[in-house]
Parts: C-alpha cells; sequence; structure tokens
C-alpha cells in the first residue's frame, strides 16, 4: 500500500503567555515536525507538559499554531492549515480530521450504535448503510451485539469511546484520501488502544464482509502503530553558572541531553528548574581512579560481589559530581596474589556487564553506566592469563592500543567509563598526572634499593621468633603475624624484591622496613613508608 | 598549580577530592579563579583524551552538569545531570 503521507508538520512553533502570572512565557512546542502516512497509528509519547495535547490541538485547529506549518491532505490536494480561514478548517473537518477527546462526550441515552453511526450521517450518508457501517465497526472492535443498542457511557466506557474514534476513522471509508490526527482513548490506559487497533479475528459472520476487501484493509487491517516522542526542553534557572571562564547568575536549556543554550538572567518560565543560585558546573571528567578497587575490596581478603560493588562505585563517582570516569585497573602487582589481582576478572567482567545490560551499573535514580572504552598496553606487573571474556581489546598482551576515541551516539551513557590499564594509556598528556600506578607497582630498582641503607640486609636477617605467636606451622605463623596496615604496601615489596633476587621471602620484612625508614628518615612527616614511598622519600 | 604548569587535577582513590579542591584553589589566593579551577577537572581532561563533546557548559555540549551549593566552606553536590537525565 502507498506510504505517502496525508499529513505533514514542519516547523511547528506554538507558546502560550499566561497573562495572570506576569505575561510568563510557555514555549509549549518547538520545531515539532512528523509525517502521518495512511493505515498509521501515530502515538505521542512524553510526560506530562511535554504538550501532547497542544500538538493535537494545533493539529485540529483549536490552537492557532505560532510557526510552522501543518498540511494536510483534503480533497486531493494539499491543505495548509496554519493561518487557514476558518471556513477551510472547518470544511477540514467535517470530511478529513476527527477529533476524540480522551473523555467520552456523548448525548445521553442514545444508543451506542447511533453514536457511531452519527458523523456519516452528518455527512449525508443513507442512514441503513451508515448503521450498516456502524455495526461492522462495532464488530471490529469485538464489542459484543448485545451492547450495541446501549447507551456507551456507562457499559462500554473506553471502548465505546474507540468506537467513537473509529466511527470518525470510517470517514476513510468514503474519503479514502482523507487522514486524522487523532488520540484514541487510552491516554491512560494502553490496554484498550491495542484492542481497538487489532481487527478482529476472521468471522465469516463479520457485518463488513460485503466492503471490499481493499477498503476494509485501508481502514483496519494495516494499521501499524508508532510513536513520537515529544521532546520537552529542560531549563535550569536561577543558578551560578560557570562557563569555560566566566562565572555569572544565568539560565541553561536542554533539549535532548544537550546544552542548546546558556544564557545570563533568568528564565521566566513555570517549569524551569530553580537552582536557587547554587552553582552549576559542568559535570567533572576523572581520569584516573583507583576507586573500583576498593569496592572490589573493601578489606583485605574480602570479595564484595561484582555488580554490587560497580554500583557502589558509580554511586561515589556521581555523587562527587564526576559524570566521565576512566577506571584505573591494575594489571599485575609486585605479588601475584593481592586482592587487586585476584578481583581483575572480576572488575573487567563487572565493566562488560554494565556495557550489556546498561541497568545493571544503573545508580538508584536511572545511570546506566557504559565503558568507553578499554585501552591495552603492557603494564609493569603480571601479564593477564587470558583476555577477558568476549573483550579481545581488554587483553593486554596486544600492545597496540587502539585510538582514545570513546563510543559516540550512546545517549543513555551515564558514566563514560574508560579501562585503562597503565599510565601509558594517557600518555602524552601534559604533565597531567601524578606518578603513575604503574611506578609505583613497579619492583624497585638496583638503584633505588642502593639508596635505602639496611632496607636490603634487614629484610635478609632472620626474624625473631615472637613467643606469642600463634603456634601452628610456620605458614600459619606467618598469616597471623600483626604487620600493621600500613606497613604491608612496604611488606610486599620486601617480599617481591626477595623473591626477585632469588632468595627467599624473608616474613616481617615489612615491620622492619617500617622501622628502619622510621630510623632513617625522622623527618619524614608520614611516618609511613607506604605514603612516604610515593612522595619525595623514596627519591631523596 | 600556582605557577600554572598543572593542567590536569585528578582524584585518584578520593572521588570527591575533586569537587573539593575546585573550591578551595579559588580560596587559596594563588590567583586561580573558579572557571579556571574547575577547567582543571572538566575541560582540560576532556581535550586531554579527545572528548570534545564535554568538559564545560556551552552549547552543543552535553548536558552533564552539577549543581553545588558552597556551604559553610564545603562545597555540597546537590543534584547531578548526566544528558539532562539527573542521575544524583
Amino acid at each position: 500500500m502507498t506510504m505517502h503521507p496525508v499529513l505533514k508538520v514542519a516547523g511547528l512553533t506554538k507558546s502560550f503567555v499566561v497573562h495572570a502570572h506576569g505575561d510568563l512565557a510557555l514555549p509549549v512546542l518547538r520545531d515539532v515536525a512528523l509525517a502521518i502516512s495512511p493505515g498509521e497509528c501515530l502515538a505521542l509519547v512524553g510526560p506530562s507538559g511535554a504538550g501532547k495535547s497542544t500538538l493535537l490541538r494545533s493539529l485540529y485547529g483549536n490552537y492557532r499554531a505560532d510557526t510552522g506549518s501543518i498540511r494536510v491532505h483534503h480533497d486531493n490536494a494539499w491543505t495548509e492549515l496554519v493561518g487557514a480561514e476558518p471556513r477551510t478548517v472547518l470544511d477540514v473537518r467535517r470530511r478529513t480530521m476527527g477529533f476524540v477527546s480522551q473523555f467520552l462526550r456523548v448525548i445521553p441515552r442514545v444508543a451506542t450504535v447511533d453514536v457511531v453511526a452519527e458523523p456519516l450521517l452528518r455527512l449525508g450518508a443513507d442512514p441503513a448503510e451508515a448503521r450498516d457501517r456502524a455495526e461492522f465497526l462495532l464488530s471490529l472492535l469485538n464489542i459484543p451485539q448485545r451492547l450495541w443498542p446501549l447507551p456507551p457511557g456507562h457499559l462500554l466506557g473506553r471502548r465505546a469511546a474507540a468506537g467513537q474514534h473509529r466511527a470518525l476513522a470510517d470517514r476513510r471509508l468514503s474519503d479514502p484520501a482523507a487522514r486524522r490526527a487523532d488520540r484514541l482513548a487510552r491516554c491512560r490506559q494502553p490496554r484498550p488502544r491495542r484492542r481497538a487497533d487489532r481487527p478482529a479475528p476472521r468471522c465469516r459472520q463479520r457485518p463488513g464482509r460485503h466492503l471490499p476487501r481493499s477498503r476494509r484493509a485501508r481502514a483496519f487491517g494495516q494499521s501499524s502503530l508508532r510513536g513520537f516522542t515529544m521532546s520537552t526542553d529542560q531549563i535550569f534557572t536561577n543558578g551560578r553558572i560557570v562557563t569555560r571562564d566566566a562565572e555569572f547568575d544565568g539560565t541553561v536549556v536542554v533539549r535532548d541531553g544537550q546544552i542548546v543554550e546558556v544564557a545570563p538572567g533568568r528564565a521566566a518560565c513555570a517549569t524551569a528548574v530553580d537552582l536557587e543560585g547554587d552553582y552549576l558546573v559542568p559535570g567533572l571528567v576523572e581520569l584516573h581512579t583507583d576507586n573500583m578497587e576498593k569496592h572490589f575490596a573493601p578489606r583485605p581478603g574480602v570479595q564484595w560481589p561484582s555488580i554490587a560493588a560497580v554500583m557502589a562505585h558509580d554511586t561515589q563517582i556521581a555523587a562527587a559530581g564526576i559524570t566521565t570516569v576512566f577506571d584505573s585497573l591494575s594489571l599485575g602487582d609486585v605479588r601475584g596474589d593481592t586482592d587487586r589481582v585476584k578481583n581483575r576478572a572480576r572488575m573487567v567482567e563487572a565493566i562488560c556487564a554494565g556495557e550489556r545490560a546498561p541497568a545493571v551499573a544503573r545508580r538508584a535514580s536511572p545511570a546506566p553506566a557504559l565503558r568507553d572504552h578499554a585501552r591495552r598496553r603492557r603494564a609493569g606487573g603480571r601479564p593477564l592469563d587470558r583476555p577477558a571474556a568476549g573483550r579481545p581489546d581488554l587483553d593486554q598482551r596486544s600492545h597496540a592500543g587502539p585510538a582514545p576515541v570513546p563510543r559516540s551516539g550512546q545517549a543513555q551513557a551515564v558514566l563514560h567509563r574508560q579501562v585503562r590499564h597503565d599510565r601509558g594509556a594517557v600518555r602524552g598528556l601534559p604533565g597531567a598526572l601524578p606518578r603513575s600506578a604503574q611506578q609505583e607497582r613497579r619492583p624497585a630498582s638496583p638503584r633505588d634499593r642502593g639508596a635505602r641503607p639496611g632496607a636490603g640486609p634487614a629484610a635478609r636477617q632472620p626474624r625473631r621468633r615472637d613467643p606469642r605467636a600463634c603456634r601452628g606451622s610456620g605458614r600459619e605463623r606467618h598469616d597471623h603475624r600483626r604487620v600493621p596496615d600500613h606497613a604491608r604496601g612496604r611488606a610486599s615489596l620486601a617480599r617481591g624484591r626477595s623473591r626477585r633476587s632469588g632468595r627467599r621471602a624473608q616474613p616481617g620484612a615489612g615491620r622492619l622496613a617500617l622501622r628502619q625508614h622510621r630510623r632513617h628518615r625522622p623527618s619524614c612527616a608520614t611516618g609511613r613508608p607506604t605514603s612516604c614511598r610515593r612522595t619525595m622519600c623514596r627519591r631523596a | 598549580l600556582r605557577d600554572g604548569q598543572a593542567d590536569i587535577l585528578s582524584s585518584d582513590y578520593v572521588p570527591a577530592s575533586l569537587m573539593e579542591s575546585l573550591f578551595k584553589l579559588p580560596a587559596a589566593g594563588i590567583g586561580i579563579s573558579l572557571p579556571e579551577a574547575v577547567r582543571l577537572a572538566s575541560l582540560n581532561p576532556a581535550q586531554a583524551v579527545g572528548l570534545s563533546d564535554r568538559g564545560e557548559i556551552a552549547a552543543d555540549r552535553r548536558a552533564d552538569f552539577v549543581r553545588v551549593r558552597h556551604h559553610d566552606d564545603a562545597p555540597l553536590v546537590r543534584a547531578v545531570w548526566r544528558e539532562g537525565e539527573r542521575v544524583v
């Protein structure tokens, strides 16, 4: 069947001025464009206030559009309704376009079948024929024949309203080119509408079967349902807007997730979000955070469930005002069995899960987290055992990484997330990043070792047996020793070194290292070799 | 920062530190205005990784922004929108 539109709308704009509120201007429709073809059912979708009713009333000529064009195929020609003479609008309404409110409005105590037949009678159709068609239409709606003589209001409710709607649709039977935009009676109830749109099951007794098949098809059989989403402008006003190079009291207008206007001053719009003078700053872009690892291992040795961990991390990130985040995962560590290494695969999987099912990593309010992109580069630590399932780009064994371009057009992405394996991924930034994770985790070079007199030999000294230590096998004792949390990093480092140099790891080296650190660096404010290692102490 | 040598801030493992620093820097009296401080954590990092669609409040950028109240010297994040959708 032909799909030439019979109704075309372009650039339609409509705003209201509320004189009672200081001539408040409400821009309701902005640049609406749509086209409807025969046999098509277009559903307007949008929250309250999006302008659905305004659009319908503008199409029907109840509201006068400010600008734009509404063209309807009427009398085998295009008729422009914006700015049309009232008599033209009336003629279009009488023969081409109908309108049914969501509220059933009929004369009381009139039989349903007569209500449905009324528009055809008004067009001068033969009463018997009009009634015949009305019965046909009611049967298409699956309304039982015994209800036809009853008034629609009490007994049929919305289905009767749908019948009334179909009666208007029936005008198409007399004028195939006619078209109307309307709203079915299902604004508050989606189900009846689908019923109404669905042709009745094949039935030999169908009253309308005398109609030519083509006309039946044109009227009902080929209906297709399509949604038209009314986009709404969001207005944020009375805020202290911080732009690239200025801050001022102003207003931001957003459409379809994009900023369309930033202007000083206040918007006099009832639907605007009042920022109450608060700052409005751009969403922060975080290029390096280890924060996710923390949520996967909230305490040493504890492995938190992946999805819960990612969501908790996301929540924290979003609440910190960060809208784009690059998560850093360690590929390796000086010891192979640290939490961050053990959790690495889970973290990668959770990130991928967030990609597959955006709901997984949503914040309490909808915020699907999509991970843009994964970079690969060899880090200083141990290599990944295997590529992440389904994500060959997470396999750090590949040396060349794709260009750092995130996928675009992912409209739902909340937190653009990037798995960053080492600082090579952002190499080239002009001095942007602090000393990288890679450097921190790299086993110490011989030069470093030389710079810390005593650290090496001390690590090799035999541990003195602590009489209070757990009396078990050597390994158990080892595990029960209380190494201060802040010394753990040093402990692992010391063990790693011994392993590298082929000696047996010395338990308790971390504590020794701490003691030595305090002895040799009394001026260090932290007193903690782990922090110290990150700053000047290590280099001194 | 004082010498204009740093152009990107990162939070490492304390996400809230970014917003905190944006409001601390102008107060530190080292000649950094609020827009300049904000750039360190939004526009500059976005540009550094080639994300030209975000990083500032300007037309044709993603509607990613944060409503912050400066209360008692502490920045309170009161709402966050990501592509126009409120997420916090």
